[in-house]
C-alpha cells in the first residue's frame, strides 16, 4: 500500500502567482499611510533616510515609486542595447 | 465668436469630409490621388528616404513613441498626484532647474497624456487597423512613420515650454483652457502634422477594394475633427471666448480621442471574438452620433455665463451623446460576450469601451452643471477627465497595442504573463485611483463648503486632514498605471526583437494518421476533428455492423443503404455538432497577444473544444510513432476503450489493434 507524504509542494509557478505578488506589493505600498495614522507626526522614512547616497533627495516617500519606474526604463534600454549587441 | 456658429463650422466641415470621401472628387479624382501620392512620398524629398517605406514601418515607430510617451504621462500624473498632498516632495530637483508651478505641472502632463501618450498610441493603432481592413499597408509607410516623428518632437516642444517662463508669461496674459493650456498657435502645428496622416488615410482607404468598415469611417473623420481643431483654436487669438475654450475641449475628448477610441474598439473586439459585429445599425448610431452631439467628457472645462436657449441646447445634445454611447457599449459587450476569455488584450480593450457608461454618466452631470450653471460638480470634473483619460482611452490605446502591434512586426509579444500583468496592473489602479480620489474630493468639497468652514472656526476646531490619507492611497494606486505602461513596453519591445514569427504561430496541419479505428457509430465531423486525412485508412470495428476498411475518399460516393433508420440516433450528435459556441471556439485563438505565449498551460485543448466529441463512439488513432512505441499499459487502455480484448502480450494486443 502506498502512503501518501504528509504534504507536498507543487514545484509549478502559476503565472497568476506573479501577478497576485505585483498587486499585493501595490496595495501594501498603499497601506504605507497607515504609518502616519499609527504614529502621526513622524513621517514614513525616505528614500534619502535609508540610503545616505541619495539624502539630497529629501524623505519623500515618492523617490521610492519614482525609483521603480527607473529601475523599469533602465530594464527597457538594457533590452534594446542588449537585443541589439546580440544581433 | 458665438458658440451656435463655431459648432455650425464643425458640422458643416465634417459633413463635407464625410460626402467627399464616400463620393469622391468626380473627374478630379484620379489627379487628386496622384498629387496626394506624390505630396506623401517624393514630394517630401530627401525627408522621404529617411525611413523605409516598409508594411507595418508607420504603425511600429507611432507605437514606439506613443508608448514612451505614455510612461511619460503616467508618470508626470503620479508626481502631480502626490505633489497634490506633499508640495514640497520634489523639491530637490529644484538644483537641477526643474521646479514647476502647479499650472505649469498640469499643462506639461496634459500635452504628454492627451497629445503625447493616448493620441501616438492611438494613431498607431488606428494606421495598422487601417492597413489590415485595407489590404496590408498603408498609402505611404514612410510618411506615416516621418509623421511620428514630427508629431513626437512638438510634443516634446510643448511639455519643455510648458515648463518655461514662455508659458508662464501667456497663462498670465491670456487665460486657457483646461486641457488646452498652450498658446492657440501651438494647436496649429498639430493641425499640419495630422493632414498628411489624414491623406494617408484617405489614399489607402481609396487603393483598397475592400468595402470601408466603421472603424475606417472613425478615424478619418477623427482626423477631420482635429484638423478643425487648430484654426478654431486660433479663433481665441482674436478675443478670449470661453465657450469656444468649451468647444475645442468637448472635440479634443469626443472628435478625437474618443472617436479614434471608438474605431479600434470596433476593429479589436469583433476581431478578437472571431465574430461579426452584433449589430449595423448600433455601430452607425455610435459612428454619427459621436461627432454630432457634444462628448460629455471633459468635464472640468467651464462657462460662466450662457443664456437659457443655450444652455438648454447645449444640454439636450450632452444628454443625446449618451446615445453612441450606450450603443457601442451594447453592441461591442453582445459581439464579444463569452468569446474573450484568453486575449488579454481585447479584454483591456473592452474595460475601456464598459467605463464609458459610469465615467460617461458622472462627466454628463458635470458638464452640464459645468455650461452657464453653478458648476456644483466641478469638485469630481478633473477626477472624472483624469478617468475618461486614463480608464477609456487609455485601456483602450493598451488593450489595441497589444492586439495590432504584432502584426506591425509580424512578431508575437514576448510574454503572456506580461501582458497578464499589464492588463491586471491597469484595471487596479485605473480603479483603485479613481475611489482614492472621489472619496478625497468628496471629503474636501465637504469639509470646504462656506457652512462647514464658518461652523468649524465658531467652534474653534482645525478641519481635519482626513483626505490626505485617502489621495495617498490614489496616487499609490495610480502608479500601477505607469508601471503598466514600463510592462507593455517591455513586453513590446522583446515581442518585436524576440517574439514568434506569427506565420510560424499560426496552426499548421499536422500530419494525417495512416489509420484511424472507429467502434460503433460516428460523423464525418468527428473524423475531421479526430485528424483523419483523406487517405487515412478507417478500421470499422465491432457494434459497427460491419466491419473492413474504408478511406474517408470513398465515403463521398453515397451507398444505396444511406439514411437507414440507423441513422435516427445520430440527431441529437448532429444539434450538439453545429452549436454555434462550439463553431465560435474555432475563430478565436488568432488573436497576435494569445499566440505568443511560451508558458500557457491551458490554451491548447479548451474544454469547450471537445463538446463534439460523440461519448457514444470510441475510437483509436494510432500515433504517429506506431502502437509499438506504447507502453503496455496503454496499450491495454487502448484496447479496452476500442472494445477489444485487452489481454496476452503487448504483441498480441498490437496486432488486434492493428489488424481488422
Amino acid at each position: 500500500m502506498t502512503e501518501l507524504p504528509e504534504m507536498m509542494q507543487g514545484k509549478e509557478e502559476p503565472a497568476t502567482a506573479r501577478v497576485i505578488l505585483t498587486l499585493s506589493a501595490i496595495g501594501a505600498l498603499a497601506f504605507v499611510m497607515l504609518y502616519s495614522v499609527l504614529f502621526p507626526g513622524h513621517p514614513f522614512p525616505g528614500l534619502g533616510s535609508v540610503i545616505p547616497l541619495f539624502s539630497e533627495l529629501g524623505d519623500s516617500v515618492v523617490w521610492f515609486f519614482l525609483l521603480g519606474i527607473g529601475l523599469g526604463m533602465a530594464m527597457l534600454v538594457a533590452t534594446l542595447l542588449g537585443e541589439t549587441i546580440a544581433d | 465668436m458665438e458658440l451656435k456658429t463655431i459648432f455650425l463650422s464643425y458640422i458643416i466641415w465634417l459633413l463635407a469630409v464625410r460626402f467627399l470621401a464616400s463620393r469622391g472628387l468626380g473627374p478630379f479624382s484620379s489627379f487628386a490621388k496622384d498629387l496626394t501620392g506624390f505630396m506623401l512620398g517624393k514630394g517630401l524629398g530627401p525627408a522621404n528616404d529617411l525611413i523605409e517605406d516598409r508594411p507595418g514601418a508607420g504603425a511600429r515607430t507611432w507605437y514606439a513613441h506613443g508608448i514612451l510617451w505614455f510612461i511619460l504621462a503616467a508618470t508626470l500624473f503620479f508626481t502631480n498626484l502626490w505633489t497634490g498632498h506633499e508640495p514640497n516632495a520634489l523639491y530637490s530637483l529644484s538644483a537641477v532647474g526643474y521646479a514647476p508651478s502647479a499650472s505649469q505641472a498640469t499643462a506639461a502632463l496634459h500635452l504628454a497624456a492627451a497629445f503625447g501618450g493616448l493620441s501616438m498610441l492611438l494613431i498607431a493603432s488606428g494606421l495598422a487597423s487601417q492597413a489590415k481592413l485595407s489590404g496590408g499597408r498603408l498609402a505611404s509607410e514612410s510618411n506615416a512613420a516621418l509623421m511620428a516623428w514630427a508629431w513626437s518632437g512638438t510634443v516634446f516642444i510643448g511639455v519643455v515650454i510648458a515648463h518655461t517662463e514662455i508659458f508662464t508669461s501667456h497663462a498670465s496674459s491670456f487665460s486657457g483652457s483646461a486641457w488646452l493650456e498652450m498658446p492657440p498657435i501651438y494647436y496649429l502645428l498639430f493641425t499640419v502634422i495630422s493632414l498628411p496622416i489624414f491623406f494617408n488615410h484617405l489614399l489607402t482607404m481609396s487603393g483598397s477594394k475592400n468595402p470601408i468598415l466603421v472603424p475606417q469611417w472613425f478615424f478619418v473623420m477623427g482626423f477631420a475633427a482635429l484638423i478643425w481643431t487648430g484654426p478654431a483654436a486660433m479663433m481665441l487669438m482674436i478675443g478670449e471666448s470661453q465657450e469656444v475654450s468649451w468647444m475645442l475641449v468637448k472635440v479634443l475628448f469626443g472628435g478625437w480621442l474618443l472617436s479614434q477610441s471608438l474605431g479600434i474598439a470596433h476593429h479589436v473586439i469583433p476581431s478578437a471574438a472571431g465574430a461579426p459585429l452584433w449589430s449595423r445599425s448600433l455601430s452607425a448610431v455610435a459612428l454619427f452620433g459621436t461627432f454630432l452631439t457634444f462628448s460629455p467628457l471633459g468635464a472640468a472645462v467651464e462657462v460662466s455665463a450662457a443664456s437659457e436657449s443655450l444652455r438648454a441646447i447645449v444640454a439636450i445634445s450632452l444628454t443625446l451623446s449618451l446615445i453612441p454611447i450606450i450603443a457601442t457599449v451594447a453592441n461591442l459587450s453582445v459581439t464579444a460576450s463569452g468569446r474573450l476569455s484568453k486575449s488579454y488584450g481585447a479584454k483591456m480593450t473592452m474595460f475601456g469601451v464598459v467605463m464609458l457608461i459610469p465615467i460617461g454618466l458622472g462627466s454628463l452631470f458635470a458638464s452640464v452643471s459645468a455650461f452657464g450653471g453653478g458648476a456644483e460638480q466641478a469638485h469630481i470634473a478633473n477626477t472624472l477627465d483624469t478617468l475618461a483619460i486614463w480608464g477609456v482611452f487609455g485601456a483602450i490605446a493598451i488593450g489595441g497595442a497589444h492586439i495590432l502591434f504584432p502584426q506591425t512586426t509580424g512578431r508575437s509579444l514576448a510574454s503572456r504573463n506580461k501582458t497578464r500583468s499589464t492588463y491586471w496592473l491597469f484595471i487596479f489602479g485605473v480603479v483603485g485611483y479613481g475611489i482614492g480620489q472621489l472619496i478625497t474630493d468628496h471629503v474636501n468639497a465637504a469639509l470646504g463648503a462656506e457652512a462647514v468652514v464658518a461652523a468649524l472656526e465658531d467652534a474653534g476646531v482645525t478641519a481635519p486632514d482626513s483626505a490626505v490619507t485617502a489621495q495617498v492611497f490614489a496616487s499609490v494606486m495610480f502608479y500601477a498605471v505607469a508601471m503598466a505602461g514600463v510592462f507593455a513596453a517591455q513586453n513590446m519591445l522583446s515581442g518585436s526583437l524576440r517574439g514568434t514569427s506569427l506565420t510560424d504561430a499560426a496552426p499548421t496541419v499536422s500530419s494525417e494518421p495512416t489509420r484511424h479505428i472507429v467502434t460503433g457509430a460516428t460523423t464525418v465531423r468527428n473524423l475531421l476533428s479526430a485528424g483523419v486525412g483523406l487517405d487515412t485508412e478507417i478500421s470499422m470495428e465491432g457494434g459497427s455492423g460491419s466491419s473492413g476498411h474504408i478511406a474517408l475518399a470513398d465515403l463521398a460516393a453515397p451507398t444505396e443503404d444511406a439514411g437507414d433508420g440507423d441513422d435516427s440516433d445520430d440527431s441529437d450528435d448532429t444539434d450538439a455538432s453545429t452549436d454555434s459556441g462550439d463553431t465560435d471556439d474555432t475563430d478565436a485563438p488568432t488573436d497576435s497577444d494569445d499566440t505568443d505565449d511560451t508558458d500557457d498551460t491551458d490554451a491548447p485543448t479548451d474544454s469547450d473544444d471537445t463538446d463534439n466529441t460523440d461519448t457514444s463512439t470510441t475510437t483509436v488513432t494510432e500515433p504517429a510513432g506506431g502502437f509499438g512505441k506504447m507502453l503496455k499499459g496503454e496499450l491495454v487502455g487502448l484496447a479496452e476503450s476500442a472494445g477489444l480484448d485487452s489481454s496476452g502480450t503487448k504483441a498480441d494486443i498490437i496486432a488486434r489493434l492493428t489488424s481488422a
